[in-house]
């Protein structure tokens, strides 16, 4: 491929991808495999979502569902790295936390969001809940795998510059697992707005998802999926700045992998 | 005793507590709503041939849907991973795509697929997908340079070098995937089933919950509990026996 | 000395403190939460609050929507609601697995021929002509437990069927009508606006096979309940009465102005101002107040049809509010 191209794609590759899903979506319309009533074209789904965006009702909506997932999602991280490193730390907790977690993982967060409601109502603490016990696994099950997997070569050479075992922990064996958490954690981006779309849906009084459900029921099919393309822009944006946050972090391992290009 | 089993005593410790912790608060609600351990224990007695034959739906729909992405999304990952500009356009289309809840597509889902088994498994599949194809994606983009530089060195074709470097050096990362994947290939069969209900532990669930049998809904949420042991255990085994190789090597140390 | 000055002045402080919050108590409006089912005649307590009636009778109401009738009850259950509205399947159920709610006041009512907000439909492609026709097909209602249910089993129980021969489906209302127009369903129950969507739709070729919840209408049965727990009643008699006469305020305005109905519809239900034209409360008592006689019909079809094995007593479920 000419290098050109290739860099002039990846410079455009958002719009790219938007211009795709946007592209096969109006394919099918144009085939028109179901029921226009079903499956509006693309211009009318834009025209609807751009009514939606000038009352601002949107807008509120994004901001709340998008904050609640960014929240989510840290406080996720950071209690799965943490739960990552005390598993790193003693073995008895570590086998702990994992029947714990292997009890709790195939628990889905629908089933979660009706008995969560009795006990915690339905504001933020039920969001916090879900969200927390959904999102936190990717983080953490990446980060047990990671610091478990640390080379010996690294170690022993930690160990000869004179390093404590925190000093190993802190100084070798987080960066080096740093990349396989970011992983985890791009994962859990993706899981977080889930569970606080879903949440919304089953128990929401605001947010994207709650808006979802409100516009379904009153059979306005257009804005339900440009509320959907909006769902799903989110996830790139979410993730991008999750990418900037590892490029900050782990811009070592990046530079190292790109030079052999 | 060896150090193993002893480890393995200690740390039921924390389950433990945390069951007892709920028992407590359950007590202190008093309410049919929150039963505690023993109320669910007695209603798991009460249910379980129910439940265990709707899991079984569950589980085969698990399984189909799973097996379809596996079949797919390695294959693409590691092509993706290793032609770096297609797989470099194509990340943010996979952000979107992974983004989008199942209680949102499966109304789109249903256009296509219906309300039967089909759809259920599609709908699995697509979020089995995405840990797939994100793991391996990433692990085959990450693959050391010099792993590179030796298929190079040794004239490897491009297919060659997916068979016989990217796969085999990527697998330990596209085993976490797999777990994550199936964890969520069991996770979405369920919510499928509770919003396309017809039947499956999911619908068992919804109508738990619709009727106020808490008890019953929380005891078929063990049984979920318990089938994710028994399939994460199973991979377990598979990754030890599968990826001695790297298990050997992280751990000469010892 | 300097301690004691100190002393003096955090206890005034803290008196001061004290007085002041419970003056801003004494002077603040009473709370009332209220977690609701978006439907029909739910318009008028939301047009009411929009309008400031609350507050003009003294209540800082709020108003929580939440998906589907158990939700409701859940959120009356966990006390994040005082008050929730809902069909009255949900809370009887509710109250029938220990959770101690009450129903007191009643907002719509159907009566036959022509005032029923409820209805059975199969596509064309179906080949169903009537409720007889229905035997081993796919049959949709929206939730467990709901009034759907109860008025499949009871219309099908007219033919001398049972939900065990047919296969069900459940699915949200708005999903219903691609399902039927696709295969997917034969049949299903639904109610406004999407009944009006099916009917208007040539593709679908909709067959109506029975309207209303329960087969017999003679008399009007009711269609929903606000609800409390027993505990809330009990203490807060006179904000449950306020509350009853701002609805009543905002119901009988409703009725008389047309306009004023169509907009609460396009603003709170989000219709288009075109499916607005067709819309209409589903109100034929004037009255809000519910008796054990009301909830008896509906326990008494719950039982007939094998949704409950009776017997119940309806006089338990109701705590009747007069206004």
């Amino acid at each position: 491929m000419i290098p050109g191209i290739a860099v002039l794609a990846e410079k455009f590759r958002v719009p790219i991808c938007i211009a795709l899903v946007l592209g096969v979506w109006q394919i099918v319309f144009v085939l028109g495999v179901v029921n226009e009533k079903y499956f509006p074209s693309i211009p009318t789904i834009a025209v609807a979502f751009g009514q939606m965006l000038t009352d601002g009702s949107v807008i509120a909506a994004w901001a709340t569902t998008f904050l609640r997932a960014l929240i989510g999602l840290i406080g996720a991280a950071l209690l799965g790295v943490a739960l990552a490193i005390v598993s790193d730390l003693s073995p008895i907790l570590s086998r702990g936390i994992r029947y714990v977690s292997d009890v709790l993982q195939p628990i889905p967060p629908a089933a979660f969001v009706p008995m969560a409601v009795f006990m915690l109502g339905l504001g933020s603490k039920l969001y916090a809940f879900v969200i927390i016990l959904v999102t936190v696994w990717p983080p953490y099950l990446n980060g047990v795998a990671a610091l478990a997997g640390v080379g010996p070569v690294q170690l022993n050479t930690g160990r000869m510059f004179g390093l404590t075992n925190w000093g190993l922990l802190w100084r070798v064996k987080l960066p080096a697992a740093l990349p396989e958490i970011f992983t985890g954690i791009r994962y859990a981006a993706t899981i977080s707005l889930i569970a606080v779309i879903v949440s919304e849906m089953l128990a929401g009084r605001d947010g994207i998802g709650f808006m979802i459900f409100k516009k379904a029921f009153a059979m306005r099919t257009p804005e339900v999926f440009g509320l959907m393309f909006l769902v799903a822009i989110n996830g790139v944006l979410l993730n991008g700045l999750v990418n900037l946050l590892r490029r900050g972090l782990t811009g070592w391992h990046m530079r190292m992998m790109e030079r052999s290009e | 005793m060896t150090r193993q089993t002893r480890i393995a005593l200690w740390g039921l410790l924390v389950p433990l507590a945390i069951l007892a912790l709920w028992q407590v608060a359950a007590m202190l609600q008093r309410t049919p709503l929150f039963p505690g351990p023993g109320k669910v224990a007695l209603a798991i007695w009460a249910n379980y041939p129910v439940i265990l034959r709707e899991l079984g739906i569950t589980l085969l729909r698990a399984v189909v849907g799973f097996g379809l992405a596996a079949v797919t999304m390695i294959p693409l990952g590691i092509f993706l991973g290793r032609v770096r500009v297609i797989g470099r356009v194509l990340e943010p289309l996979m952000d979107m795509l992974a983004t989008l809840p199942p209680p949102a597509i499966i109304p789109l889902v249903m256009l296509f697929a219906g309300t039967g088994d089909g759809a259920k498994v599609v709908i699995i599949a697509y979020a089995a997908a995405v840990p797939l194809l994100m793991n391996t994606y990433e692990a085959s983009h990450s693959i050391h340079p010099m792993l590179s530089r030796v298929a190079r060195s040794l004239h490897l074709s491009r297919f060659e070098t997916m068979r016989l470097i990217d796969l085999p050096s990527s697998l330990p990362m596209i085993a976490t995937g797999a777990r994550l994947a199936i964890a969520s290939s069991l996770l979405v069969s369920v919510t499928s089933e509770m919003l396309l209900a017809t039947n499956g532990i999911g619908t068992f669930l919804q109508r738990s919950q619709e009727t106020f049998k808490i008890d019953a809904g929380l005891a078929g949420i063990a049984f979920i509990s318990l089938a994710g042991i028994i399939v994460n255990a199973g991979v377990f085994r598979l990754e030890k026996n599968w990826l001695f190789w790297h298990y050997r090597d992280q751990r000469p140390a010892e | 000395m300097a301690k004691i000055i100190r002393r003096a002045v955090l206890g005034g402080v803290a008196v001061a403190a004290l007085v002041g919050s419970s003056l801003a108590a004494w002077a603040e409006d009473a709370k009332l939460t209220v977690a609701y089912f978006l439907a029909d005649s739910m318009l008028p307590a939301l047009y009411a609050q929009e309008k400031g009636y609350f507050t003009e009778a003294g209540l800082d109401a709020e108003f929580i929507a939440v998906q589907g009738g158990p939700a409701v009850v859940s959120a009356v259950a966990a006390g994040e609601a005082d008050v929730g509205y809902a069909a009255p399947v949900p809370p009887i159920n509710g109250r029938l697995n220990g959770v101690p709610v009450k129903m007191f006041l009643q907002l719509s009512q159907e009566v036959a021929p022509d005032k029923t907000y409820t209805w059975l439909v199969a596509s064309g492609a179906s080949g169903i002509k009537d409720l007889a026709g229905v035997k081993g097909k796919k049959i949709g209602f929206n939730a467990n437990g709901g009034l759907c249910e109860l008025m499949w089993r009871d219309h099908l129980a007219t033919v001398g069927l049972t939900m065990d021969d047919v296969e069900t489906v459940v699915l949200p209302f708005p999903e219903q009508e691609a399902a039927l127009e696709q295969g997917n369903l034969d049949a299903t129950c639904t109610i406004n606006p999407f009944h009006a969507s099916m009917g208007g739709n040539a593709n679908l070729g909709a067959v109506e096979i029975a309207t209303g919840t329960l087969a017999d209408l003679s008399t009007p049965l009711m269609n929903d309940a606000l609800f409390a727990s027993e505990d809330w009643l009990a203490a807060n008699g006179e904000t449950a009465i306020k509350l009853a006469q701002v609805m009543d305020r905002a119901r009988k305005e409703l009725l008389a102005d047309r306009t004023a109905l169509e907009g609460a519809a396009v603003q709170f239900m989000e219709l288009t101002p075109e499916a607005a034209k067709s819309f209409s409360l589903p109100i034929v008592n004037e009255s809000m107040v519910i008796t054990a006689a009301d909830v008896q019909r509906i326990l008494d079809a719950m039982v007939k049809t094998g949704m409950h094995p009776g017997p119940l007593d309806g006089a338990e479920f109701v705590s009747e509010l007069k206004y």
